[in-house]
């Protein structure tokens, strides 16, 4: 009975102990991929940094009116500075993801295979959003000083609207392009374009139809002009 | 326009005191038209500007010998609209702005301006009617209040505090100074040189402001004479002429 429960005690330290010197290789590697990747993270962000500082990026940034929104958004930060802070944090998650792969748990095999797959529809839909952020900033300022000009009071709901449609526009794009509730996307977009859509053509026809119908007369009735008289100095 | 900007800026800038910078009809000597051929900017940045303005400052920049003579009254078809306003100014100022990327050497170096000849004999303006100048202060007004995140962005701190301390209650008492309209001027240009905003978008902002700045006017001189007129035309060249120094200063701080 003793040797039996000694054995037992042996068997069950000694698998433990095995078990324990197999991971501590894999935890190391872990560990080392960690401790990489806040190097290399720490090294690309003065880099990008350093490089964007150099060539003027974040008063670039505030030509296009990138800065403004983000200002309002709550960051405080120069773009230059979230430009870094979003590398570093990108390489630091390729080496811990590489340190999880290390690790060879069943629960994340094929993890970086898995998001290296995914990584062209994010930078896709990264650059869907820039462009739609820009896009959408520009054409409401566009917007507003034009109506400020028009001397139309609703200047500021005239650029909100470009500004909140394009946005719109923008992250049903984005939304698409990853993969994330397709359908309900497209369809919700479908009917809110076509709602706003049909609304302007009621309003136009029923609340406008004397004004567009006078508009109309004055821009393609021409009976009483007369051509002009060209000659030679 | 010509008042209360493009004959101030022109003539601090050159130092000439072309009174029409923008007249509409040239003579042109023949070097002077080869020089102007042989340039590159009849496309591109330039091309979309006044060529008028272009011409002259060429000329003025250039060293060349410039005089101006009346031709007499030109009436136009249309009037110039609320929203055409803003283009025919983005138009216009930012030709002069523009330039002043080019010639920055010359306006830089230039101190005090000094008279051109005049040959013919001036023919009194025909009468524009009575000016509402109450459209124009609410234009000003409305910028105030929907254009000052732009504004924030173009002009200094100095300048804006000071258009917001502008009592815009009374339209009938309201004034925009000249040395406010002359440092709101030179804010522009430098933001102009700075790109702080699509400068298409910082041109059409300067709308409100000369909206202000030329009800102001009216205000003043409506009930002087002649005389009247051009003695506050020459105080505001005067101003111009005087702040220059500040226009030259931040531009050489902005290259360093």
């Amino acid at each position: 009975m003793s040797d039996l429960w000694r054995e037992t005690m042996v068997a069950g330290f000694r698998d433990t102990v095995m078990q324990i010197v197999l991971v501590l290789p894999r935890l190391l590697a872990l560990l080392t991929f960690l401790a990489l990747g806040l190097l290399a993270a720490w090294i690309v962000k003065m880099l990008t940094l350093r490089v964007l500082r150099t060539f003027g990026f974040d008063s670039f940034c505030e030509r296009l009116g990138i800065a403004q929104p983000l200002s309002q958004a709550g960051v405080r930060q120069p773009v230059s500075m979230v430009v870094s802070r979003v590398l570093f944090w990108i390489v630091f998650l390729l080496f811990a993801f590489m340190g999880v792969d290390a690790m060879n748990l069943p629960a994340t095999a094929n993890l970086i295979s898995q998001i290296v797959a995914f990584l062209p529809n994010v930078l896709a839909a990264s650059l869907v959003l820039l462009v739609g952020v820009l896009c959408a900033n520009f054409f409401a300022e566009a917007a507003l000083i034009a109506a400020v000009n028009a001397q139309v009071e609703e200047a500021r709901i005239v650029a909100g609207l470009v500004r909140w449609g394009l946005l719109l526009f923008t992250f049903a794009m984005v939304l698409t392009q990853l993969g994330i509730a397709k359908e309900i996307v497209i369809a919700a977009f479908s009917i809110t374009f076509g709602g706003v859509v049909l609304a302007l053509a009621l309003a136009v026809g029923l609340g406008a139809r004397h004004l567009m119908r006078g508009a109309l007369e004055r821009r393609f009735s021409h009976h009483d002009h007369k051509p002009d008289q060209l000659s030679h100095l | 326009m010509v008042t209360n900007l493009l004959y101030p800026l022109t003539r601090a800038l050159y130092g000439k005191r072309l009174r029409y910078p923008s007249g509409g009809a040239y003579g042109l000597s023949g070097k002077f038209a080869r020089d102007l051929h042989r340039r590159s900017t009849w496309t591109g940045a330039t091309g979309k500007f006044s060529v008028d303005g272009w011409m002259t400052t060429a000329a003025l920049a250039g060293g060349y010998r410039v005089c101006h003579t009346f031709l007499g009254t030109r009436d136009q078809e249309t009037k110039i609209g609320a929203v055409d306003l803003s283009v025919v100014l983005s138009q216009t100022v930012g030709g002069i702005f523009h330039s002043m990327e080019e010639y920055e050497s010359s306006w830089e170096r230039t101190k005090e301006s000094s008279e051109v000849p005049l040959y013919g004999t001036a023919e009194p303006a025909p009468d524009p009617g009575p000016l509402q100048t109450g459209r124009m202060v609410s234009g000003f007004k409305q910028g105030v209040r929907d254009l000052l995140p732009l504004w924030e962005l173009i002009l200094s701190r100095d300048t804006l505090g000071q258009i917001l301390t502008l009592d815009i209650q009374d339209s009938e008492d309201f004034r925009f100074p000249p040395a406010l309209w002359v440092q709101t001027v030179y804010d522009f240009a430098l933001a102009y040189h700075d790109q702080t905003l699509h400068r298409e978008h910082m041109l059409k902002s300067l709308t409100p402001l000369y909206l202000g700045r030329t009800a102001s006017f009216v205000l003043e001189t409506e009930h002087g004479d002649g005389d009247h007129v051009d003695r506050t035309v020459e105080a505001l060249c005067r101003q111009f002429e005087q702040s220059k120094s500040y226009l030259v200063e931040q531009w050489r701080w902005r290259d360093e």
